[in-house]
């Protein structure tokens, strides 16, 4: 999903006046979460695998997203409770082994954007809405390619999807924030 | 309330034994074989309080409680069959059928993944899981069959397979899963007593659907914990041998067992079938490593 903010923020960017396509750089795009653990403290994660792709065409202000999150690829820090979220209490990744979002929307405001898209966790699609701030587009310092860069944030409940395993003790909400690089195709 | 309802332990043990007990004791009445519903109705509320009902989307998870609700009725309605004057080839295959009839169910419970497989890898991850299921079937329909001489040997089997789910897939797979199945233990345990509350003199009897009611879904959480999550294959192995202890309680030196006073009877063969679920609890707990969230 934050791959997918990070595509549509990509879109919106001022790069030239024809539809370009950008490419997801899996290495430095990364879905972050936190989410509140039993009220003591706030835990944080993040998808380790992300793939993606994402049109902008700047002349006409339109741009689309898809995003490709490897489920199994949750990494908070811990194996065993990484395997917890892996298991059917909460993402069920064998079963679902991809989340995807796919842009249905996008209004530049400014540097920034709205990114209103379908998110499917678990079979379970939801239109969720991504704040992208800044979109910054420029040439890479080394490898000289086009690049665009953005950080999206979100918020969603987990119930919304399925997921309801450890309710209300583990928190509902799911902060998101997406780090995000696209390179231009 | 809320928070009454959301704990643990109301989810998958106080509130499934309550409606199950309540209902075991209405039944038992009013509709003395129908008691089977009384487990059927304390997994139901299980899942009220865990998962909700819904359908939508259908995944695994809710592949086991579809079938845990409604197998139990088409396996009884097999047995009937069965029963039904016919000859003895004919009844020996109509025999498999249950067994037949879980393996299928299991294999559309894992199929998602299944299909994904290729080659030797399909028949790796769906053996087990599928002979996993008949084996637990054709044993437990084998035990119920028995009737009203082996009660205790049915109540063992159908709570150890319960109790030993749970645990092994709290430990090594899915909190959900484990709540479910020990909701089916608390809720067999449920029936059980109802059944020992009666005169002494009348024999206590579980019936087909408490047998069915009680294997069906724990045998199905069990193998697709084997895929959806991380319980060991061998987990399955040994519990496969539940039943075949139950069994050998019907036979002499075992058989003095139940000699004995009915509570006293059911807790020693309780017991003695939890045997094989010892070394599966132990394999869960290898594979899982230490436990903290």
């Amino acid at each position: 999903m934050r791959k997918t903010v990070i595509l549509v923020s990509a879109l919106l960017l001022p790069v030239g006046s024809m539809a370009a396509s950008y490419t997801i750089d899996p290495t430095h795009t990364y879905p972050n979460f936190t989410i509140d653990h039993l009220g003591f403290s706030t835990l944080h994660g993040r998808f380790g695998k992300t793939t993606g792709k994402l049109e902008l065409d700047q002349a006409k202000g339109t741009g689309s997203v898809e995003i490709v999150i490897d489920a199994a690829s949750i990494d908070t820090g811990f194996k065993k409770r990484d395997d917890h979220l892996r298991s059917p209490d909460f993402f069920n990744a064998v079963e679902f082994p991809e989340i995807t979002f796919k842009s249905t929307k996008v209004t530049f405001q400014g540097k920034g954007a709205t990114v209103v898209g379908d998110l499917t966790i678990m079979g379970v699609t939801k239109s969720v809405s991504l704040a992208v701030a800044s979109i910054n587009c420029g040439v890479h310092p080394f490898n000289k390619k086009q690049v665009c860069g953005f950080d999206a944030t979100a918020q969603l409940k987990r119930s919304d999807f399925g997921m309801k395993y450890g309710l209300p003790a583990v928190g509902d909400i799911v902060n998101l924030a997406i780090e995000v690089e696209a390179v231009k195709d | 309330m809320q928070e009454l309802l959301t704990n643990p332990a109301v989810q998958a043990a106080v509130a499934p034994f309550t409606v199950a007990l309540v209902a075991a004791l209405l039944l038992r009445r009013f509709l003395p074989g129908g008691i089977g519903l009384a487990v059927i109705g304390g997994f139901f509320i299980a899942v009220v309080l865990t998962t909700g009902v819904t359908l939508q989307p259908l995944t695994a998870t809710r592949k086991i409680i579809v079938c845990g609700l409604v197998l139990p009725f088409i396996l009884l309605l097999l047995d009937f069959i069965t029963v039904m004057p016919q000859s003895a080839g004919l009844r020996r295959v109509l025999r498999t059928l249950p067994g037949l009839l879980l393996a299928a169910a299991a294999l559309w419970i894992i199929w998602p993944v299944v299909q994904r497989q290729e080659g030797m890898a399909i028949w790796v991850m769906a053996a087990p899981v599928m002979l996993y299921a008949a084996v637990i079937t054709y044993g437990a329909a084998a035990l119920g069959r028995l009737q009203k001489q082996a009660f205790s040997a049915q109540a063992a089997s159908a709570l150890m397979l319960a109790m030993g789910t749970g645990a092994t897939t709290l430990i090594a797979a899915s909190a959900l899963y484990s709540q479910l199945a020990f909701a089916v233990s608390a809720a067999t345990g449920a029936v059980i007593i109802a059944g020992l509350l009666g005169r002494v003199e009348k024999p206590a009897r579980l019936g087909m659907l408490t047998v069915y009611a009680a294997a069906v879904p724990v045998t199905l959480f069990a193998a697709a914990a084997t895929v959806y999550a991380q319980l060991p294959v061998l987990v399955l192995l040994s519990l496969a041998l539940v039943p075949l202890f139950a069994w050998s309680l019907l036979f002499k030196p075992l058989k003095l067992i139940k000699s004995s006073q009915r509570w006293l009877a059911l807790v020693a063969s309780s017991l003695w079938t939890s045997i094989p679920v010892l070394p599966a609890v132990w394999l869960a707990w290898q594979a899982a490593g230490p436990v903290s969230f």
